[in-house]
């Protein structure tokens, strides 16, 4: 019988990994831009940060288009077009990333690994400096090999396995797989390096349209929110911060950003009517609040933050997605809790108590909808029943815990409820920064109760940031 | 001291006779993580993660609102988190399941793992017991594993817990995570 065998025209060629480093010798370099501009030579890149920051790439899948020292000729011109000189950085290359940081690290080759102190096996370890607990065992490993007479890194392959792995444990090990070129083991994950995605989309003026109002500017505007919002719809994404910069020419041949109007919205949203009506309240206040010096040059909008939309966030009851595990969850849950109770989803409510904004539900997920009160940023944790504060002064008192005030903000008024047997509700809500006595900062938002004439009001923290 | 380099060396072991050795190795290969944008930051699936720090808060519901095709659910004795914030963080709240027990707390938290329908779990550290709470940890830790659900413990304070793989604090003035413990395995 004859066998067939699958043959493809691009033969599929596995490589060994290639790392390169680029390590920065000053602490504060930043290398955002150098990481973004790295890209074009591969997809496969990281970002060690802080006080010795350096970018990883893994080469071997672009080999094809450059040798390693085209690559490393490369960098060195993009590094200069970043204002570093020569002296500011080192590359070097290596089989894996920890090596590859630890020659960065070092200046050394990869073949002079073995030769390097042994107080570098730390570089080995943790090449991207997230572990500082991990770094003190490790401090602890290499005093204790001065102690063993070992000041090589190679020394360290010559201790008996059995007692070093006795003494060191894990670390050892790790290290040894580490030190061998020829098994190269990926043992730690990394993250790879992905620039922040920017919308923005901007109209220049014709200089003999001058421009001075809110309509016109409005229907220009117009024109960049639907690019904005079609873009990020492609994208499955909704805004939750936009900004709209109006750039005028004050000085002959130089523009400048006369206007901005930043707008966070309470839900993210991707419907234009609705983002237009609140640009167009806003836009509204600012030409109100001053006049323009010069005509409009060119108007800039810029989607600062966004969110996927909400229909494309999973739920329980997709039936890709585990609905009759979240029914027997529900039921096995419900042999000792009570449903709706205990256990619950949440439905927001067009209440304005904040503490009754919401209703526990158990149905059909989908059904719980999302409702778009205009309300400002509200706390993630919240205190229910509010507690009681004290001030004195600079000072918060709660309980027996103090904290410095140092400002506020977003003043909120609510009131509602008259209709109900305590006279509903009067209050106005403060999120104000404060200092703990340990020197931490927190964001309290906190709430005056505004009682009848013959009650007592009083200060009540009720939700932390 | 005895100098180990003056004892006669063994025979030079490879990296598999090691690994023989060593028997439990494997657990040190990479494990499938949770990226964090901005921070460059990989937050392992189907482990404990202890979160520390002001900021926490926001800073898990940046993740989940990456992440949006996770489910979460949110286990407390009583609840603090306000719904209304989570939604407007950009999070669905068809995405999560709220439970609030302290008697049965640690049951539930066992039956949501075991469900394997959630990415993420979020609960507070405090009703760990105090005596076997190794035990009680390794418990947790194999059914995330099998889940592959990542288990959040907000904490306000380091706890003593050995049996926690990760341990991160955001403080909200600095907004970046700091790795206090990485545990491998």
């Amino acid at each position: 019988m004859k066998s067939s065998t699958l043959t493809t025209d691009f033969p599929i060629v596995r490589r060994a990994p290639l790392y390169f480093c680029i390590a920065f010798l000053r602490p504060e370099a930043d290398v955002g831009g150098v990481a973004e501009a790295c890209l074009r030579f591969t997809p496969d890149l990281t970002v060690r940060r802080g006080e010795r920051p350096a970018i990883f790439l893994e080469a071997s899948r672009c080999l094809a288009l450059y040798t390693p020292e085209k690559l490393v000729l490369r960098l060195r011109v993009c590094l200069r077009e970043w204002g570093f000189a020569e002296t500011d950085y080192r590359i070097a290359r290596a089989s894996s990333l920890p090596r590859a940081w630890l020659c960065g690290r070092e200046g050394i080759p990869e073949s002079a690994i073995d030769a390097a102190p042994v107080a570098g096996i730390g570089a080995l370890l943790d090449p991207l400096g997230e572990n500082p607990d991990e770094m003190r065992k490790v401090s602890a490993m290499v005093e204790m090999l001065f102690m063993l007479g070992v000041r090589r890194i190679g020394g360290v392959r010559k201790l008996p396995p059995d007692s070093a792995i006795a003494r060191f444990g894990a670390l050892y090990s790790c290290l040894l797989e580490r030190l061998v070129p020829e098994t190269v083991v990926e043992d730690f994950p990394w993250a790879r390096f992905r620039p922040t995605e920017k919308f923005i989309e901007r109209v220049d003026l014709d200089p003999d349209d001058t421009i001075w109002d809110l309509e016109p500017t409005l229907f220009h505007a117009k024109t960049l929110l639907d690019r904005v919002l079609k873009r990020a719809f492609g994208r499955g994404k909704a805004l939750v911060v936009l900004e709209l910069r109006i750039e005028c020419e004050r000085r002959r041949n130089r523009r400048e950003v006369f206007i901005r109007v930043p707008i966070r919205f309470t839900f993210p949203q991707s419907d234009g009517a609705v983002v237009l009506r609140t640009l167009r309240e806003k836009l509204g206040f600012e030409f109100g609040r001053r006049e323009l010096e010069a005509p409009i040059a060119a108007l800039e909008l810029e989607a600062l933050e966004l969110a996927p939309r909400r229909a494309l966030q999973s739920d329980f009851v997709d039936p890709e997605q585990s609905a009759e595990g979240f029914r027997e969850l529900i039921a096995e849950l419900g042999t000792k809790l009570e449903a709706e109770k205990e256990v619950f989803q949440a439905e927001l409510a067009a209440v304005w108590r904040p503490e009754r904004s919401w209703n526990r539900v158990l149905k059909e997920p989908s059904a719980v909808a999302a409702i778009g009160l205009p309300i400002p940023e509200r706390p993630l944790e919240l205190l229910d029943p509010p507690e009681p504060l004290r001030r004195l002064g600079r000072y918060f008192f709660r309980g027996e815990l103090r904290y410095v005030i140092e400002s506020s903000s977003q003043i909120e008024r609510l009131s509602g409820e008259w209709w109900e047997a305590d006279g509903g509700f009067t209050r106005t809500y403060y999120r104000v920064r404060v200092r703990t006595v340990e020197d931490e900062s927190r964001e309290f938002w906190i709430f005056r109760e505004q009682r009848r004439a013959d009650e007592k009001g009083g200060l009540f923290l009720h939700g932390i940031y | 001291m005895e100098n180990v380099l003056e004892t006669p060396l063994p025979t030079r072991l490879s990296v598999a006779e090691l690994r023989a050795k060593l028997g439990e190795i494997t657990r040190l290969e990479p494990r499938p993580g949770w990226t964090v944008p901005e921070h460059d930051l990989v937050v392992p699936r189907g482990s404990l993660v202890e979160v520390l720090g002001s900021g926490s808060r926001e800073w898990l519901f940046r993740m989940f609102r990456v992440h949006a095709e996770t489910r979460i659910a949110w286990i407390e004795p009583k609840l603090t988190l306000f719904p209304p914030a989570v939604a407007q963080r950009g999070v669905a709240l068809s995405r999560m399941l709220f439970v609030e027990t302290e008697r049965e707390w640690n049951w539930a938290l066992l039956q949501c793992l075991r469900a394997k329908l959630f990415h993420f779990a979020v609960t507070p550290p405090g009703l760990v017991p105090v005596r076997g709470a190794d035990v009680f940890l390794r418990k947790l830790q194999i059914q995330a594993e099998r889940a592959g659900t990542t288990l959040f413990f907000l904490s306000e304070i380091d706890t003593p817990f050995f049996g926690i793989t990760h341990r991160i604090r955001i403080e909200r003035e600095a907004g970046r995570p700091e790795v206090l413990k990485r545990k491998r395995g």
